[in-house]
């Protein structure tokens, strides 16, 4: 089902070819541009906290990769959901079989996102290169983990702002905030010092999902903070299905 | 002309303050130049990058977050779907051009936006003396002109964007094209003190100095008032570039749109 709802998707942005065009020519200088934004500051400084650029470059390309997942999945299923409860028809869809998580959180796709993705990655991996050579198979499994659990914990985001759309209907406010916050994954979270460096540590977790993936492809991640972060996506998912569940219960129907 | 004007904007005033909790959110989002203003703080403890001081970034960030508020128009999405969904055919039956009543809801918008920022702005300058500010009236007479000058600019430039909407489907990508070199030559990513002079010396005769960097400079009193002259000259003679080639592609395009309607 995933696989259709994706094609549909896919097929629906293939019409206007020539825009999707000129999404990837945007995508390729956005992120150009991102990279130009961080070399400004390593004019001044070899290393900024201990980063140095390539492995700056590495958190960077992690931010992109993130903030482009969170475009490809949560923006258009909280635009759809906005629609859904605005216009009554998530009663419909309630009556269908099939889980109705499911059928909120992934029904849309904005595919040309992947690029955004695709270009994060290959960033992110140049970084690694840059610092020290290709990473060793430990690394890349240790990688595979923390960037499996960081794109579980932006599904799991998406799940708590569907919930939270059911309250307030609005979705492009929500839509702001979220996206003002992910800014803060563009650099290291120590480069902000101070409280600004501990909120994003620990109480929005912007770091887990930019900064523990990047220091497992630079290998100077402990396996115990791997294992963290699965806790944390697994913890991530479950407080967010709750939340949903409990929204649910509370919504009456468009009718009543 | 006058009546109209008094008229459109009381309109406009109600509107905008018919969606002031929006607002809020709007605030909030203003992360980006914060987050720099961090990263330059904790460089500054390291070294001191092109010569300057933490007092510099604290006030040229504050600035730009405020002067972006005044200024960040979004009028091009209203050409684009007035011009692709046909809508600006009603429009044209009345007899004021449309323009008038997008400038009046913008400014409004902008006027509302930037208020909580303005007033914090003059607040902090007013009771810590250290604080980057206008130095005399004149000085304040500058900033207050460029603030007008960078909206302007930002309204024009959204207008010729927006008018190739009578023959292009995409014209929010290619704008967005034009605004992302916007974003180093207006000193919204960094400083132009701390690009390289040839970067500065382009952005000073190219729009966007004057949209961003030169009305923050004067806020914030780091230039003369000779140099703000200067840069409010290149700026007027934008505005008198742009107006005339907005002007020129509205009637071309008036003309387009004429013959697909009938």
């Amino acid at each position: 089902m995933l696989r259709v709802f994706h094609r549909d998707s896919v097929r629906a942005e293939i019409a206007y070819r020539a825009d999707f065009a000129a999404g990837v020519v945007l995508s390729l200088f956005w992120h150009t541009w991102a990279v130009l934004g961080l070399a400004v500051f390593y004019q001044f400084a070899e290393d900024i906290l201990g980063w140095t650029f390539p492995e700056a470059i590495v958190v960077l390309g992690m931010f992109l990769l993130m903030n482009g997942f969170r475009q490809l999945i949560v923006t258009p299923n909280l635009q759809q959901m906005s629609d859904h409860i605005r216009l009554g028809t998530l009663d419909y869809l309630l009556l269908k079989p099939v889980s109705a998580q499911f059928m909120v959180t992934l029904r849309r796709f904005n595919p040309i996102l992947w690029v955004d993705c695709v270009i994060g990655l290959a960033l992110a991996l140049a970084g690694a290169i840059l610092h020290d050579g290709v990473p060793g198979p430990a690394d890349l499994l240790l990688f595979a983990v923390t960037l499996a659990a960081a794109l579980i914990i932006v599904y799991a985001l998406g799940v708590l702002l569907v919930a939270v759309v059911i309250r307030t209907v609005q979705a492009e406010g929500l839509d702001i905030l979220v996206r003002g916050a992910f800014e803060v994954g563009r650099f290291p979270v120590d480069f902000y010092g101070g409280v600004t460096a501990w909120i994003f540590t620990f109480f929005v977790p912007i770091a887990l999902i930019t900064v523990f993936p990047a220091r497992a492809l630079l290998g100077d991640l402990p396996i115990a903070a791997a294992g963290a972060s699965a806790a944390g996506a697994a913890l991530a998912l479950a407080l967010a299905t709750l939340v949903w569940r409990a929204a649910l219960r509370s919504y009456e129907g468009a009718s009543s | 002309m006058w009546r109209t004007y008094r008229g459109l904007m009381t309109v406009s005033w109600r509107e905008a303050m018919a969606f002031r909790a929006g607002l809020v959110v709007y605030l909030l989002s203003t992360v980006f130049p914060f987050l720099m203003m961090g990263v330059w703080l904790t460089i500054t403890r390291q070294t001191d990058p092109a010569g300057l001081d933490a007092g510099y970034f604290i006030s040229y960030y504050t600035a730009a977050a405020v002067v972006n508020q005044l200024t960040s128009v979004w009028v091009i999405a209203t050409w684009d779907d007035e011009i692709r969904t046909g809508q600006l055919s009603t429009r044209l039956l009345r007899p004021r051009d449309p323009v008038h009543q997008f400038l009046c809801q913008e400014a409004c918008r902008r006027a509302l936006a930037g208020a909580i920022g303005i007033t914090a702005l003059i607040v902090i300058q007013v009771t810590v003396p250290d604080f980057g500010q206008p130095r005399s009236i004149g000085a304040a007479a500058l900033a207050v002109l460029s603030v007008l000058a960078a909206f302007a600019l930002n309204f024009l430039m959204q207008c010729v964007f927006g008018m190739l909407a009578f023959w292009l489907t995409m014209v929010r990508r290619v704008y967005g094209v034009w605004i992302g070199i916007g974003f180093f030559l207006s000193g919204w990513v960094a400083p132009l003190d701390t690009l390289p002079d040839g970067v500065r010396a382009i952005a000073e005769l190219s729009p966007f100095a004057a949209t961003l960097a030169t009305p923050v400079y004067t806020l914030t009193g780091t230039i003369s008032g000779a140099e703000s002259l200067r840069l409010l000259g290149v700026a007027a003679i934008w505005i008198v570039i742009l107006l005339v080639l907005y002007r020129a592609l509205w009637f071309a395009g008036l003309r387009r749109f004429d013959a697909v309607g009938s």
